[in-house]
């Protein structure tokens, strides 16, 4: 076998030195010379109409540069999915009328001194005519709610329906035949990524009129993009540097830091960084967004399951940033590695007035595996099967079609069961040790 | 909810200064730090302006509340300096220095429910620089050595220029974020007595260390060679406004022995009399919950 | 604004600073010293963590006025790219670093751990770590580098 240099090397990270000895650059280690710090002043209200924005009181604070609100903001909308054609707009860069979650961003207080800045905002007066916010999904969904949305729901509409929808085969059919109806309800509350580092920029305008942008997003040119739209100035003026992102999860994919901080530089023309403080960090930077998930099975005595039914509600917070996306990718990933053949699926993207979702590692999926998996060991529990058998004998092949109506590839389910089992010893029975991913062919 | 157009008026910025006096150009309120070098200074320095300093022991609440912004003090007094750290054991009486760090209580050896009690506080970092004395002025649920203090019957030395006192600290807490302190008083000593019976000091937080309390129990148990218990001290951290013992558990151990039943009984006086709040950490049926099953488990560990 | 004159890693260091600036702000904006970082302002995280005449502090909570005539140490004390600690060098043959943000406190708190206690048990190396948070690891990785770095500083004993 030919020599391989990497491949079955231990290779050592190429920034390890630079980590062990503290040298490795974080972009709150980035300073210029005559640089300022931004503030962001942020809504007390969970949803209201901003009647009034005052920074006459902050602007007059000495030290400070200034004070950037939605009439500086060239484009005033944050949208990512823009970019591949989901709309509508619904995110403002910065709040122009109304406020939508508790920590939403207003106005950014530009200032000699991190101090002096967090000073003058306490000293930026909004004024905000409180609206009846909706806390969570059921409420959102509830009749009668408060509609907070400018399209008249609640819900992101996916081509004209309020969720997305899987529709596989016949399932109340199915549930007639069943042997066993067993349901489940799972949830998942939203986890803060909590990274070490939190969200920070720093922009330099440059005299040729180029603005050098040290952020530590995880999508560079996401961010590129989205900044350059923003600004409303071609991509080529922004000159990203990233780098070293100080733990990220998913958490540093939103475009939350750069636009409005290089509309500082523009307008102050010196160089100047935000660093989020922890607070912050846990209050008004995404979330993964909470899931509730409801389980309806239909199965053979014999650990069949050959129908399901699920309607799973995902709290997307306020606005969309990636959770159109992140329902729709549940609702593909809800059967599991498993072969059902009757699915329904309404998966709803519901917007409460909180502190907007996005992603977190495995976005979407992981809420749908811990609610597939756990049903497992339930359906196992109740036709009276242990959990290896139950998932033997349910797990898809190659050549099967999902739900989605995808032709199953690579399945190697059984493959890793039965390796698992061998790496902790435990008897399988033949009939599940001869099993193997090619072994369905079509009638 | 709201009845009709209400103007909210915001000044959340991320700093709630009030309307403190501001030196201008340097953006921050303060306009003294103080770091006497004796406690005579100290004391000074205190009668002239009292309530007005806000006094620092290790630092480890106060810069971190400054630094937020949450208080804005005009004048600091740091006691880093002030020479009120220190050991020294008296015919078995224990005299700590208020500045003295929970590192250094934490490597004493007599009496071990003190120095476990510190142990249990922050990291070793924190713990180098927080303070004995500091530990009686933190918010709930903090406080771990306080609990420990409580049950060990320690007594606050207090001093102001010219004067000394003692209050045991039975009597030092008076509500949340009051205490018996006066405004030119400073904490400049706790002493512990030598204390009789088996303790026992547990803390059920969300990580095994490093974390704020859920709830903390320091448990001492007095008996005679009969196993009567003639004496019993529970005091519960993170269950109310400041640390606390609650007596009617210690009442219902008294002439008894420890057992099952009498455990059970303890217990359920706690739960039964704490009124402790709910936070980000833990609901207040949950605290209330986790101060039985703690103070049981305790008095399981005393009694063997 | 007052003078602080202290030691950093052991040459003489002065700093102009605010009445209540922190050594952590000091050091980073002052002297340039980016190893130690801005976590959460608070000394839960740990990632400001330096030496204070060889005893671990959180740079974030102390007073830079009371670093006056005192020892300070950082990582870049401990060890440097072409002359690295054998801390440093059992944190890299380790995989004990992800992200990078903790390492530096991380690598303090240990050379504090083994200053005083040479063999330290895998509980005391949690008990010493325990004032240090890593997002990234799950600190097992953190935790061998130590005990690797205590062997090797051991003569391999």
């Amino acid at each position: 076998m030919k020599q391989l240099g990497i491949v079955g090397q231990s290779v050592r990270r190429r920034d390890g030195i630079g980590h062990v000895t503290g040298q490795t650059q974080f972009v709150d280690d980035v300073t210029y010379p005559n640089m300022l710090w931004l503030r962001m002043v942020r809504s007390p209200a969970a949803r209201g109409l901003i009647r009034r924005i005052d920074t006459s009181r902050a602007e007059a604070y000495p030290g400070v540069a200034t004070v950037v609100t939605w009439k500086d903001v060239p484009n005033n909308w944050y949208t990512i999915l823009c970019l591949i054609g989901v709309e509508p707009n619904d995110e403002p860069v910065l709040a122009q009328e109304e406020v939508m979650w508790q920590g939403e961003p207003i106005a950014a207080v530009v200032a000699e001194t991190e101090t002096i800045a967090r000073e003058a905002a306490a000293l930026v007066r909004v004024d905000i005519e409180p609206l009846p916010a909706v806390r969570d999904v059921f409420e959102a969904l509830a009749p009668g709610a408060p509609i907070i949305k400018k399209w008249g729901t609640n819900t992101f509409m996916y081509e004209g329906m309020p969720m997305r929808r899987v529709r596989f085969g016949d399932v109340d059919k199915a549930f007639a035949e069943a042997d066993h109806i067993i349901e489940g309800s799972y949830q998942v509350t939203p986890y803060e990524h909590a990274p070490l580092e939190t969200q920070a920029c720093v922009v330099k305008p440059e005299p040729d009129g180029r603005l050098t942008i040290h952020s530590n997003t995880q999508a560079l040119y996401f961010t590129m993009d989205n900044t350059a739209i923003i600004l409303k100035v071609p991509s080529h003026r922004l000159h990203m540097i990233g780098g070293t992102v100080g733990g990220g999860f998913g958490g540093k994919v939103d475009v939350v830091t750069e636009p409005v901080t290089a509309i500082a530089a523009m307008k102050t023309g010196r160089p100047v960084k935000w660093r989020w403080t922890r607070a912050e960090e846990f209050q008004a930077s995404s979330t993964s967004g909470g899931w509730r998930m409801e389980y309806t099975d239909g199965v053979k005595n014999d650990g069949r399951i050959i129908a399901r039914k699920v309607r799973a509600l995902h709290d997307a917070g306020a606005y969309h940033r990636h959770s159109p996306y992140g329902v729709t990718k549940h609702s593909a990933n809800l059967q599991g590695p498993y072969y059902i053949p009757n699915v329904w699926v309404d998966a709803y993207c519901v917007y409460t007035n909180r502190q907007p979702a996005s992603a977190l590692r495995g976005f979407g999926v992981t809420p749908a595996s811990f609610a597939a998996e756990v049903q497992m060991d339930r359906i196992a529990n109740t036709v009276g099967l242990d959990p290896w058998a139950i998932r033997f004998i349910n797990a898809y092949r190659n050549g099967q079609t999902k739900a989605i109506r995808k032709k199953v590839e690579d399945a190697t389910l059984i493959e890793t069961l039965q390796a698992a089992a061998k790496l902790v010893n435990h008897p399988l029975p033949e009939k599940f040790l001869a099993m193997h991913s090619n072994d369905w062919k079509e009638a | 909810m709201h009845n009709g157009p209400i103007l909210w008026s915001m000044s959340l910025g991320g700093g709630a200064s009030g309307g403190r006096l501001r030196s201008a150009g340097e953006g921050v309120a303060t306009q003294e730090i103080f770091i006497p070098e004796s406690s005579e200074t100290a004391l000074d320095l205190l009668s002239q302006h009292g309530s007005d300093v806000f006094i620092m022991g290790g630092g480890t609440v106060g810069m971190a509340l400054i630094g937020e912004g949450a208080v804005s003090p005009p004048l600091i007094m740091s006691l880093s300096r002030a020479k009120l750290n220190g050991v020294r054991r008296t015919d078995g009486r224990l005299e700590i220095g208020a500045t003295t760090s929970l590192s250094r209580v934490a490597q004493l050896i007599d009496p071990p429910l003190l120095a476990t009690a510190a142990r249990h506080v922050g990291g070793w970092a924190i713990r180098n620089m927080a303070t004995l004395a500091g530990n009686l002025f933190v918010p709930p649920p903090a406080g771990d050595a306080a609990v420990a203090l409580l049950a060990l019957d320690a007594e606050v030395v207090a001093a102001s220029k010219g004067s000394t006192r003692v209050i045991p600290l039975a009597q030092f807490f008076k509500g949340r974020a009051q205490t018996a302190l006066a405004p030119h008083e400073l904490v400049v000593r706790i002493d512990v007595p030598r204390s009789a019976g088996t303790s026992a000091f547990l803390k059920f937080g969300r990580r095994l260390m490093n974390t704020p309390a859920v709830v903390t129990v320091a448990a001492r148990v007095v008996r005679d060679d009969r196993g009567m218990c003639t004496d019993a001290r529970i005091a519960l951290g993170a269950a109310g406004d400041h640390p606390l013992r609650v007596m009617q558990a210690e009442a219902a151990l008294r002439g008894r022995t420890l057992d099952s039943t009498s455990i059970e009984d303890a217990a359920a006086e706690a739960v039964r009399t704490v009124r402790p709040h709910g936070d980000a950490l833990a609901s207040e049926w949950f605290r209330r919950r986790m101060v039985g099953v703690y103070v049981r488990r305790a008095l399981h560990l005393i009694g063997g | 604004m007052r003078m602080v004159s202290f030691t950093l890693n052991g040459k003489p260091a002065v700093a102009l600073v605010g009445l209540v600036e922190s050594l952590r702000d000091v050091l980073r904006e002052q002297l340039h010293v980016h190893s130690v970082k801005a976590g959460c302002g608070q000394g839960g995280c740990g990632s400001c963590t330096v030496l204070m005449d060889g005893e671990p502090i959180v740079s974030c909570l102390l007073s830079a006025a009371l670093a006056e005539g005192r020892e300070i140490t950082t990582v870049d004390g401990i060890g440097t790219p072409t002359s690295l600690h054998p801390l440093q060098q059992a944190f890299y043959d380790n995989f004990a670093a992800q992200c990078g943000f903790c390492t530096a406190g991380m690598i303090t708190v240990a050379k504090a751990l083994l200053d005083h206690n040479p063999h330290p048990t895998r509980a005391e190396i949690l008990e010493a770590l325990s004032g240090n948070l890593c997002r990234c690891t799950g600190y097992l990785p953190i935790i061998r580098a130590i005990e690797d770095a205590a062997a090797r500083m051991d003569g391999g004993r």
